[in-house]
């Protein structure tokens, strides 16, 4: 029987290559008997790769992607999540918030309310950038959480794992970032980055 | 002396492909570095390496015909151009003239 690699894995790479030759070698030697480790090993290798060379490319465009996300981060932030605390406190004014008492998992509330508003900031980048800036987006609200974790564990008794263990789990509370870019991103052709213009001279 | 700009990287996927020729593609590429060096390449790193190559006029590339075993997929061949060559000559020239008259050296083994 064929062996077909991972169809995520596939999905992602066409997100940031649009040379379907490196899809293609991907398919030919999983056929031949690589796993699906190694599938995912070469799109691991391939996709920041890729989305850097896009980067490099196009740096006004990655300058207006990062702009753009921070400024939609900064109004969701700003403006629209202290409308949800209103309501919350609306809650309490009207005696709703006794709901509570037999919703454990109300504070699941904020943080699917918080994990939407990523998600729509990063739709909103990789509708109109593309999944490499996406990537940029997301790496850059990474940076700015390991420099407060690391301001954190200056002026508290954090050890290195702390670090990692934090950084970890804003990773994961990031991550809808990447699902709603990719999204937003997904593509429309099978031309890949084409209609970004990403791919404008190359050969 | 002639001076190459090729990384260690390049020489090596440059020397790949002249070693595979004609049928040289992202696979046999890889496999070739693999079977010399010992060690996995990433084909994406490959791809780059060879887009790079390309922009600078050291190798050029033309797409194959789409095949079923490749889901339909088309293979992209890549060739060494004159200039690559030339470049990969000078490289030569600049290691030997580097390895020759080192007493660590004699006898081939490290």
């Amino acid at each position: 029987m064929k062996r077909h690699p991972p169809r995520m894995a596939v999905r992602l790479l066409g997100h940031f290559t649009s040379d379907e030759a490196l899809v293609g070698d991907l398919v030919e030697e999983v056929a031949r008997g690589r796993s699906a480790c190694w599938c995912w090993r070469q799109v691991a290798a391939a996709v920041p790769a890729g989305a850097w060379r896009d980067i490099c490319r196009h740096s006004g465009l990655a300058f207006r992607a990062l702009i753009v996300g921070w400024v939609l981060l900064g109004v969701a932030f700003a403006f629209a999540v202290p409308r949800f605390r209103e309501l919350d406190e609306w809650l309490f004014v009207t005696g709703l918030a006794d709901v509570r008492a037999w919703w454990p998992a109300h504070h699941a509330v904020w943080f699917v309310v918080s994990a939407l508003t990523f998600a729509k900031v990063g739709w909103a980048v990789g509708r109109f950038h593309g999944p490499s800036m996406v990537l940029l987006f997301f790496a850059s609200v990474l940076a700015l959480d390991a420099s407060r974790l690391v301001c954190l564990m200056a002026t508290t008794l954090w050890n290195s794992a702390d670090l990692v263990a934090g950084v970890g789990a804003a990773a994961a509370l990031r991550l809808p970032i990447l699902v709603g870019g990719l999204w937003g991103a997904r593509r429309r052709t099978g031309r890949g980055n084409d209609r970004f213009g990403l791919n404008e001279g190359v050969a | 002396m002639g001076r190459s700009s090729l990384s260690h990287f390049e020489l090596l996927v440059l020397l790949a492909l002249m070693r595979v020729g004609e049928d040289a593609y992202g696979v046999p590429i890889c496999h070739e570095i693999e079977a010399c060096t010992g060690r996995e390449v990433a084909l994406g790193g490959v791809y780059a390496t060879l887009e790079r190559l390309e922009a600078r006029g050291l190798v050029s590339s033309s797409l194959g015909d789409p095949t079923p075993e490749r889901g339909g997929r088309a293979k992209r061949y890549f060739r060494v151009t004159a200039k690559g060559l030339r470049e990969v000559r000078a490289a030569q020239r600049s290691l030997v003239r580097l390895w020759q008259g080192l007493p660590e050296l004699k006898g081939g083994a490290a």
